[in-house]
């Protein structure tokens, strides 16, 4: 086999680094041109006109830094908006008609306070042009994976709402890939549409024109601003809401209408208000005062007030029902003063200079609010974490590491190792700090969901790395590091665009124990690190050996046998304490502690895989090829127990089904499985030779 | 060489059970057991892999539901995973200080064995549920703790003021029996012997529109146990049973039914005395009292995201010098430890209806004996591991320096 001959080594010597070369240089260049080009675009952005996003930089850091409630937290409208773009178009910048690139503060403020603007900015990722079709939507000229403008899509949309539900009603993991197309473009028009008509009361006002007691009211006005009629209002409604309910309950005492259903019916009169209630709610903007909150703890923990939840932010349609509902409650001038601006902001985005006064008194108001609660202090380091994007920048330096010493091998230089393991030791360094300040802004210990773990592996993995080559300075570690890191830092990003949601997000109550978070899930996420490790580095043996790198030199081949079970050492105590400790929380929380809880489970296989590792080695009956082959597998044992486990949809643990992860698992199974058969074929050839000879002989 | 020698004189029984290829094919098969176990449990119950896989000599799983792979249950991989450990890795291994570390992580994992072993023999683990309190309604006290799964049958004399006395039958004398089996159960305060037959899983409540006064007005049918979708969905099996009372000194005999959680299935006057018999899930008593003062269930604002369940109680112990009530937190990950017993926030209800209704507690109740020696074994094999780790790498840092150092001392390579 040509493969095998002594020949090929030298070639696929000079073959390997010109590879990785290629691939690196194809990974890299788009990647520092994505980085490079906001800069860009901002220069081209040129003078503004009418027709174009021109939000200057005042306004997009006072939208970026100005809180919002959602998933339970306070975070920052950037963060929001970023997740929100990112939904919809599947990458945090869009693009509008005239070329020009917007971030995810620009988009937002283009879709609340300009729609007209927004419905024609192609920011619409359709991953399939059957969804167009089942939606009856035909438009030529563009690829089968494409990005649509809302108002390309508006013709379909109602057909789309339909389907969608239907598609709703299965699970995830049955739905096909269109049904799944049509699933996500629905929620993504959903939530635009949320955002396009936000505002859509303070463009419109309050009409009053049905009673004639209104307009006299209003001193002869028709249309009245929201944020003056809604007080004087709001007895009315309140009357008329009550007389609905009433009407209702005669009707059919069994099934009382929802008051919220009544509170629209009543509101039908007051066109304006009637939008407010209906599509004001997608951001919860107007934290609650002191004073408020105080009142609503108390009614809350007398349990009067019934669906209120005293910490809950109030979007322009809460505070309507708030201000109708509940007359015994104060309403705060603070938030009337918000409503105020946000209405003038709506009904002129044009001003510049009155729109950036308002943004400011706005942002000024609503901080004053958050830091009342106490819920404004991390937003701006959160949204100078976001922006600083640490982990994309050293997601990039740790491919220029990798590229440099692809380089050192083709022109051995020392100065460029140095620099490649400098540049690594950076990139460490900066995935440390990016998860220290992410510590720092939760309040939490450095691993609490699914997306923390791959960084934090990743972290903790180049660390190791550039420790291991410290120690033993094969430049094994030193050109695993960069390659290992930039694939962590690459799943890491993948993993949130696929999901598509908040990655700080709040805890569910049994996790909220700092204590064992820190200890147990800590602990296990180095042992998942270790394993993987291990078992990267056993690729470099069975791979080296079935290709035939560095044939003759057996001292490489016994440094590389050695990191293979020093590092199973490391991974075996983070593991196999790690799973105890698991117990022992369980033990701590439920009472038992091992349940064959499927997570549970999985650590304990990686324990269990890894032990019979070492016995197996220790007996004697496998040597370092074998415990290299073993540690390939070991890679596949940890992939169950980390991703495999949650997409079973059963158990504790079940926290993280998605079906474009189930696929990536699925490749990094075969891929393994593959490197394995590959050393196990060669064994066997090897194997089949050798007996050969002794057989001639 | 010393070694071989003493090989050739040693038992190959105790060989075989010390060896390390003994120890890699059992952690290899239990693997093989543990991963297969966890993918049934897309099919079955936890409780249901649990009992077929973990607590069992053999199993057959069926791959995809398909194709049948035979596995030796926990109950043959455990015990001799254990002796292998006893005897390879602590009487068989090679003491020093070389082998310091391994030795005391097996000193550990024998420690973590024998709990789970005193666990599993010697727990109690059960669930209890409290209201909050309402006038007129004794449901906010609790002084006893229910078994998830084991059943019991209670005869129950009414006494004229007003209490009870009972008469309990474990699971263990009826959950065996067929639709053709019976038992007769004796007791001398007891008028009657009980005679029990036909025990339902699962059974669904009948009423019988023939029954004849002086007849049972029930019937029980015999129903599928709950499936894992039930399950999911919070339904769980009700035992049912036949039962007749035999009067000792007339024969004349009562036959009726049992089923599970009602008390009014079988209930008759012998003489002036009223007497009731009932199945329901066994139960212990505790040594204190628990009253709910209030529960409290909060969500992150704005999501139906849990963020805590707490319950207020107040725990009175029954005897001893401090037989004062207390006032106590219970909530998730802050368990009340009393008299070996442990009480967990476990769940909490009733689901729907809107804030402000009367809510119960659940409490999970354990008493185990061995609750801390996961911890302890932990801390063991956690230092074990690190003395042979460390060793490991003292070791090879020092032959690298010297290896370095060789290296750079010229002529001392040749």
């Amino acid at each position: 086999m040509k493969l095998f001959d002594p020949s090929s080594s030298v070639p696929a010597r000079r073959l390997v680094p010109a590879v990785v070369l290629s691939i690196a240089a194809f990974l890299l260049v788009p990647g520092l041109l994505d980085l490079a080009a906001p800069v860009q675009a901002a220069e081209e952005g040129g003078p503004s006109t009418p027709r174009e996003s021109d939000w200057s930089d005042a306004v997009v850091d006072a939208w970026a830094k100005t809180p919002v409630q959602q998933g339970g937290r306070a975070m920052p409208l950037y963060t929001w908006a970023r997740y929100a773009l990112l939904r919809v178009n599947h990458k945090t910048s869009c693009e509008t008609p005239a070329g020009r690139r917007i971030g995810p503060v620009e988009w937002m403020l283009d879709t609340m306070f300009r729609p007209e603007l927004a419905r024609t900015y192609r920011c619409f990722r359709v991953e399939t042009d059957e969804v167009l079709t089942s939606m009856g939507v035909e438009i030529e000229d563009r690829n089968k994976a494409d990005r649509f403008s809302y108002d390309e899509l508006l013709s379909g949309r109602r057909r789309l709402d339909r389907l969608a539900s239907q598609y709703r009603m299965k699970e995830e993991r049955d739905r096909t890939r269109v049904e799944g197309a049509i699933v996500a473009l629905d929620s993504a028009m959903e939530e635009f549409e949320g955002l396009l008509h936000y505002l859509d009361w303070a463009r419109s006002g309050v009409d009053v024109s049905r009673s004639e007691a209104w307009v006299e009211r209003f001193g002869g006005r028709k249309s009245v601003p929201a944020s003056e009629a809604l007080v004087p209002l709001a007895p009315e409604v309140r009357l008329s809401t009550v007389a609905i309910l009433e009407a209702s309950e005669r009707r059919d005492p069994k099934n009382p209408m929802r008051v919220d259903v009544a509170l629209h019916r009543a509101l039908a009169a007051l066109p304006g208000l009637d939008d407010m209630f209906a599509s004001g709610r997608i951001l919860a903007l107007f934290p609650l005062n002191r004073g408020q909150f105080k009142q609503l703890k108390t009614l809350h923990a007398e349990r009067e007030a019934l669906s209120e939840n005293p910490e809950e932010w109030l979007s322009p349609a809460d505070l309507l029902a708030r201000v109708v509902l509940w007359p015994n409650l104060d309403v705060a001038p603070e938030h009337l003063e918000m409503l105020r601006l946000l209405e003038q902001m709506g009904a002129s985005p044009g001003d510049a200079t009155s729109f950036a006064r308002q943004t400011e008194a706005f942002h000024a108001k609503s901080r004053e609010l958050a830091t009342g609660l106490g819920e404004y202090d991390g937003i701006e380091s959160e949204v100078a974490y976001m922006r600083a994007n640490l982990l994309g920048w050293a997601k990039h330096f740790f491919l220029l590491a990798l590229i440099l010493v692809a380089v050192s091998w083709l022109w051995p230089n020392r100065w460029l190792m140095r620099i490649a393991y400098g540049l690594t030791v950076a990139c460490a360094l900066v995935v440390a700090i990016g998860i220290t300040w992410r510590c720092i802004l939760r309040g939490r210990p450095p691993v609490t969901t699914l997306y923390e773990t791959v960084i934090f592996v990743t972290g903790t993995m180049a660390v190791a790395g550039v420790t291991v080559e410290a120690i033993t300075r094969q430049r094994i570690a030193l050109a695993l590091t960069p390659l290992l890191g930039w694939v962590g830092l690459f799943v890491a990003e993948r993993y949130e665009f696929t999901k598509m949601e908040d990655t700080m997000p709040q805890l569910v109550a049994v996790l909220d124990t700092n204590f064992w978070l820190a200890l147990h899930v800590t602990c296990i996420a180095i042992g998942y690190m270790a394993s993987l490790l291990t078992g990267a580095v056993a690729h470099v043996y069975v791979l080296g050996k079935v290709f035939g790198f560095r044939k003759a030199d057996s001292g490489f081949y016994r440094n590389v046998a050695r990191m293979v079970y020093g590092l199973l050492g490391f991974a075996l105590i983070f593991t196999t304490v790690g799973t105890i400790l698991g117990g022992i929380w369980a033990n701590e929380s439920w009472g038992r502690f091992w349940g064959w809880d499927p997570k549970e489970n999985g650590a304990l296989m990686i324990v269990l895989w890894s032990l019979a590792m070492v016995h197996a080695r220790l007996g004697g009956y496998v040597k370092a090829f074998g415990l290299s082959m073993a540690a390939i597998v070991l890679n596949i044992v940890v992939a169950f127990s980390w991703w495999g486990v949650n997409l079973l949809g059963i158990g504790l643990h079940s926290y993280g089904f998605t079906a474009g992860i189930q696929n990536t698992l699925y490749v990094f199974y075969a891929v393994e499985a593959g490197v394995f058969l590959l050393g196990g074929g060669w064994w066997l050839y090897g194997y089949l030779q050798m007996k050969g000879a002794h057989a001639k002989g | 060489m010393a070694t071989q020698i003493r090989k050739q004189h040693e038992n190959p029984v105790l060989a075989f059970l010390g060896s390390f290829g003994l120890a890699a094919v059992l952690l290899i098969l239990l693997l093989l057991l543990v991963w297969l176990g966890t993918l049934q449990q897309r099919y079955d119950t936890i409780y249901e892999v649990q009992q077929n896989y973990f607590r069992s000599f053999f199993v057959i799983h069926y791959w995809d539901q398909k194709y049948p792979i035979p596995l030796l249950g926990g109950y043959v991989l455990l015990p001799l995973l254990f002796v292998n450990l006893i005897v390879g890795g602590l009487m068989r291994m090679r003491k020093g200080t070389s082998t310091l570390g391994v030795f005391i992580v097996h000193i550990g994992i024998v420690i973590l064995f024998a709990g789970s072993f005193v666990e599993d023999m010697l727990s109690t683990k059960g669930a209890m549920q409290v209201w909050e309190p309402r006038p007129g309604d004794t449901r906010d006290v609790a002084d006893a703790f229910q078994s998830y799964e084991e059943w019991e049958v209670v005869v129950v004399r009414l006494e004229p003021d007003g209490s009870a006395t009972e008469f309990v039958i474990p699971s263990g004398e009826f959950s065996g029996l067929d639709e053709d089996d019976s038992v007769r159960c004796h007791a001398a305060e007891l008028p009657f012997d009980v005679m029990l037959g036909d025990f339902m899983e699962n059974a669904k409540l009948l009423g019988n529109p023939r029954a004849v006064p002086g007849e049972s007005p029930f019937l029980v049918e015999r129903a599928e146990p709950v499936s894992k979708e039930q399950a999911d969905a919070g339904f769980s099996n009700t035992a049912a049973l036949r039962v007749a009372l035999v009067e000792k000194v007339s024969g004349a005999v009562h036959r009726g039914v049992v089923y599970g959680g009602r008390s009014d299935t079988l209930s008759l006057r012998i003489g002036q005395q009223p007497w009731s018999v009932l199945i329901r899930k066994r139960s212990w008593p505790l040594p204190f009292t628990i009253r709910l003062t209030k529960f409290v269930h909060e969500v992150h604002p704005g999501t139906g995201m849990p963020r805590r369940y707490s319950s207020y109680v107040t725990m009175t112990p029954h005897e001893g010098q401090d037989a004062q009530p207390r006032d106590v937190h219970i909530t998730m990950n802050e368990p009340l430890r009393e008299e070996r017993y442990t009480l967990y926030q476990s769940g909490w209800g009733p689901q729907m209806g809107a804030p402000g209704r009367r809510m119960f507690s659940i409490f999970a109740v354990v008493r185990n004996p061995s609750d801390q020696v996961p911890l302890y074994a932990c801390v063991v094999i956690a230092v074990g591991l690190l003395v042979h780790f460390i060793r490991k790498l003292l070791l090879y840092l020092k032959a690298e320096s010297r290896k370095r150092a060789a290296a750079t001392v010229p002529g001392s390579a040749s």
